[in-house]
């Protein structure tokens, strides 16, 4: 008992300890619109989902327009349908990018007076499926793990970020909260106001991927989420305790300092844990499993027969009449939110930006839907972009590097279009934070340039893989080619030695001719010797 | 004694000479092997570098052929026009020469295309399908035929045997999957 309760104070002191992880650096939050309670949008009267994974590829659909679908149900691979309603139309429509492109995307007609009756049919179900499995045409499905995305900005699928653990343990769930950008305030927010329920989620994804250890961590700038948190996470731990049948492990949280971008995977292993991840290794090789705090929200809607298809959003930047917290159905646009906050009015003279102001990027419309990766839009006055000078080497951008880069040296090859040199400089490492381009004096575009290259050296490696996979079908073609032509010529030499043969057994049947004749000449010749010496008698 | 000992000078030098004939004549036989294996890794490594595109512009009948023959028979490094400049540059490096511009009686450098066939006008006749040197056409006799856009290399090759001109030449679409970010001014 005693050994126990002092492993217990070493365990607490070691949650307690702050580490640091390289880099970063130190920004003001400048996070609004906290003050007033999350709200939650009327559903509009159109959805708009693009077809497209959280990578960009495309989806195949599994309905047609002048189908009716239900809130829940698959329009494709992993993405439910937000609302019950029709499918009026498949489209080419424009789509959040930061290159203005388009993508084919499913249009609903939203039928709001079917909302209690699609909530009231969930209640009804029992499970939870945790597959991806696809239900096409118009049955319903069990609210399902599988249409949960992360919500911290990339949007991965929940399910195949934890089969990647494969069979290893997993060690330490970590509970992203700690939401380090400026101005993004969506998961503060919801850790303010939601904290039970996230606590709730928790609890389920600690059960479904039975990790040994799961640490909740927030920046120590958020000090009324982090109150909320902590009463919701002793109050769970005391049922555990009380019931003694849960093999659940209690929730850590752990306050983390603020400085960005310790939201970002590798530094937030290393504040909560003091691991080094080497370049060669995954989280998932340390069994360890970063997950966002509103995506484990999310598994708490699902645990509770509700849906998962919306998220909360961020409107802010120093063009916004009211900063908010809102949440929002996916394939909602971005007119309608700014609308039904009261933020339109600036937006002549505004320039909108989605994402964070770091990570993210402009966009050059707003009738655009927001997906699962939208966290944060921001309304900023147009400005024009300070003209980059020549680096004076100061080497501020490699000290506040997090990913231990060399972004001076990567930024000269980078523009020079020497891909090679990059990678060896481990470009692929560059997590596109933003750091080196805060701290340079010069103002050159380091990250845009990075992400340039990035985007090339992705491009290299598809193109040798085309080039590798055209020369194995050429000679695989080759090799068929040579094997028909050998079965022709085979062919060939058969037929000829059938005709030749046939011609010697025409010789041959010559022969039995004449003999025949020869034959019936001499039966002849001796049957006129017959009739001669007849004649003779 | 003197006899005998010019007689063991001369045995031992013909010993000598003997292990010298069998040393040398086992080096010369794996240096054999040794030039011919360099070789085929020499010829690996040029077909490498060439963009497998397989038009046969180069005048063999795809890229492996054209890079034995640059190993094998010397032929100028500057007639791939799907490679351009940026193959020419890799393969001097690699050979150690240096760099000619393209040679442009092979044909002339343009962006990465893919073949695309007009399904309405196709007859199905299946010549394409015969022309195209990695199968990236699919279909059957007298059914519409379809390029598989991943798989085409723009080669060109299935173009001049359509009895109707129904196939044609696009740049590649861009699309969010294969966007790249643009480079900053
Ligand atoms: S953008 Fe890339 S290079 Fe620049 S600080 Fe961040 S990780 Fe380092
Ligand atoms: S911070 Fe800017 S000026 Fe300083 S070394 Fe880096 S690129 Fe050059
Ligand atoms: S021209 Fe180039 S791409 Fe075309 S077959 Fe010859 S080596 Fe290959
Ligand atoms: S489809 Fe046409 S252009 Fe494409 S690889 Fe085949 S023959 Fe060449
Ligand atoms: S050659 Fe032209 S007409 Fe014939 S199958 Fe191909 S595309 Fe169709």
């Amino acid at each position: 008992m005693k050994l126990l309760s002092s492993l217990l104070t070493s365990l607490e002191k070691q949650t307690a300890r702050q580490y640091r992880f390289r880099g970063g650096i130190q920004l003001p939050g400048n996070k609004k619109g906290l003050e007033t309670p999350i709200k939650t949008l009327s559903l509009p009267d159109e959805l708009k989902l693009p077809l497209l994974d959280y990578s960009h590829r495309p989806l195949q659909a599994l309905v047609k327009p002048g189908d009716a679908v239900s809130r829940g149900q698959w329009l494709a691979k992993g993405l439910a349908s937000p609302a019950t309603g029709t499918i009026s139309d498949i489209q080419h429509a424009p789509i959040i990018h930061p290159g203005g492109l388009n993508a084919n995307c499913i249009v609903i007609r939203t039928r709001s007076d079917a909302e209690p009756e699609a909530q009231a049919e969930q209640e009804k179900k029992t499970g939870v499926a945790a597959n991806s499995k696809l239900t096409a045409g118009t049955q319903t499905v069990t609210p399902n793990i599988a249409s949960i995305k992360g919500l911290g900005g990339a949007a991965f699928p929940l399910l195949d970020k934890i089969n990647a653990l494969g069979n290893r343990e997993l060690t330490t769930l970590i509970i992203n909260a700690a939401e380090c950008e400026p101005q993004i305030a969506c998961d503060e927010a919801l850790m303010q106001s939601h904290a039970i329920e996230i606590v709730f989620g928790i609890n389920h994804l600690v059960a479904l991927t039975a990790a040994k250890r799961c640490i909740v961590a927030i920046e120590d700038s958020k000090p009324l989420a982090i109150e909320k948190m902590l009463q919701a996470i002793e109050a769970s731990n005391l049922t555990k305790d009380a019931d003694t049948n849960t093999s659940l492990v209690k929730i850590e949280l752990k306050t983390i300092g603020t400085r960005y971008p310790t939201g970002a995977e590798l530094p937030l292993i290393k504040v909560t844990t003091n691991l080094d991840i080497t370049r060669n290794m995954h989280p998932t090789d340390h069994g360890i499993l970063c997950v966002n705090v509103a995506t484990a929200h999310a598994v708490g809607l699902i645990y509770k027969q509700q849906f998962a298809d919306s998220r909360v959003i961020t409107i802010a930047g120093n063009n916004a009449a009211k900063p908010c917290n809102v949440r929002v159905r996916f394939g909602t646009s971005i007119e309608h939110i700014l609308a039904q906050t009261e933020n339109l009015a600036a937006i002549d003279q505004s320039t909108i930006h989605c994402g964070g102001p770091l990570s993210g990027f402009e966009v050059s419309q707003i009738d655009l839907p927001v997906t699962a990766q939208t966290h944060c839009i921001l309304i900023n006055q147009r400005q024009k972009p300070a003209t980059p000078v020549a680096c004076i080497r100061c080497s501020a951008c490699a000290d506040s590097c997090p990913a231990e880069l060399l972004p001076q040296q990567l930024h000269w090859y980078a523009q020079a279009n020497d891909i090679e040199r990059c990678t060896e400089l481990n470009l692929a490492h560059c997590i596109e934070c933003g750091c080196c381009d805060l701290v340079c004096p010069s103002a050159i575009p380091l990250t845009a340039t990075f992400r340039y290259a990035k985007s090339q050296q992705l491009a290299l490696t598809k193109q040798a893989q085309q080039a590798a996979q055209a020369e194995v079908r050429f000679e695989s073609r080759e090799k068929r080619l040579a094997k028909q032509e050998e079965a022709r010529a085979q062919r060939l030499l058969k037929r000829k030695e059938a005709v030749a043969s046939n011609k010697s057994a025409k010789q041959n049947t010559d022969g039995i001719q004449s003999a025949l004749a020869r034959a019936r000449e001499q039966a002849h010749n001796r049957a006129q010797a017959r009739r001669n010496s007849k004649k003779d008698l | 004694m003197l006899t005998t000992n010019t007689a063991l000078i001369l045995i031992s030098a013909f010993v000598l000479v003997l292990l010298v004939g069998a040393l040398l004549s086992r080096m010369a036989r794996p240096s054999g092997d040794v030039a011919a294996n360099r070789k085929t890794v020499l010829i690996d490594q040029v077909n490498e570098l060439l963009p497998q595109t397989q038009c046969a512009q180069c005048g063999y009948p795809g890229c492996r052929p054209y890079a034995e023959a640059i190993v094998e028979e010397h032929i100028p490094i500057n007639r791939c026009p799907p490679g351009g400049k940026n193959t020419i540059t890799q393969l001097a490096a690699l050979l150690g020469t240096d760099v000619p511009a393209l040679d442009e009686q092979f044909g002339i450098f343009k962006a990465p295309q893919v073949a695309r066939i007009l399904e309405a006008d196709c007859i199905g006749c299946t010549l394409c399908i015969k022309a195209c040197p990695v199968d990236a056409i699919v279909g059957a006799n007298k059914l519409m035929h379809t390029v598989m856009e991943d798989e085409c290399t723009g080669c060109e090759l299935c173009i001049p045997p359509c009895p109707v001109d129904c196939i044609i030449l696009a740049p590649i679409d861009t699309t969010p999957a294969n966007w790249a970010w643009p480079q900053p001014q």
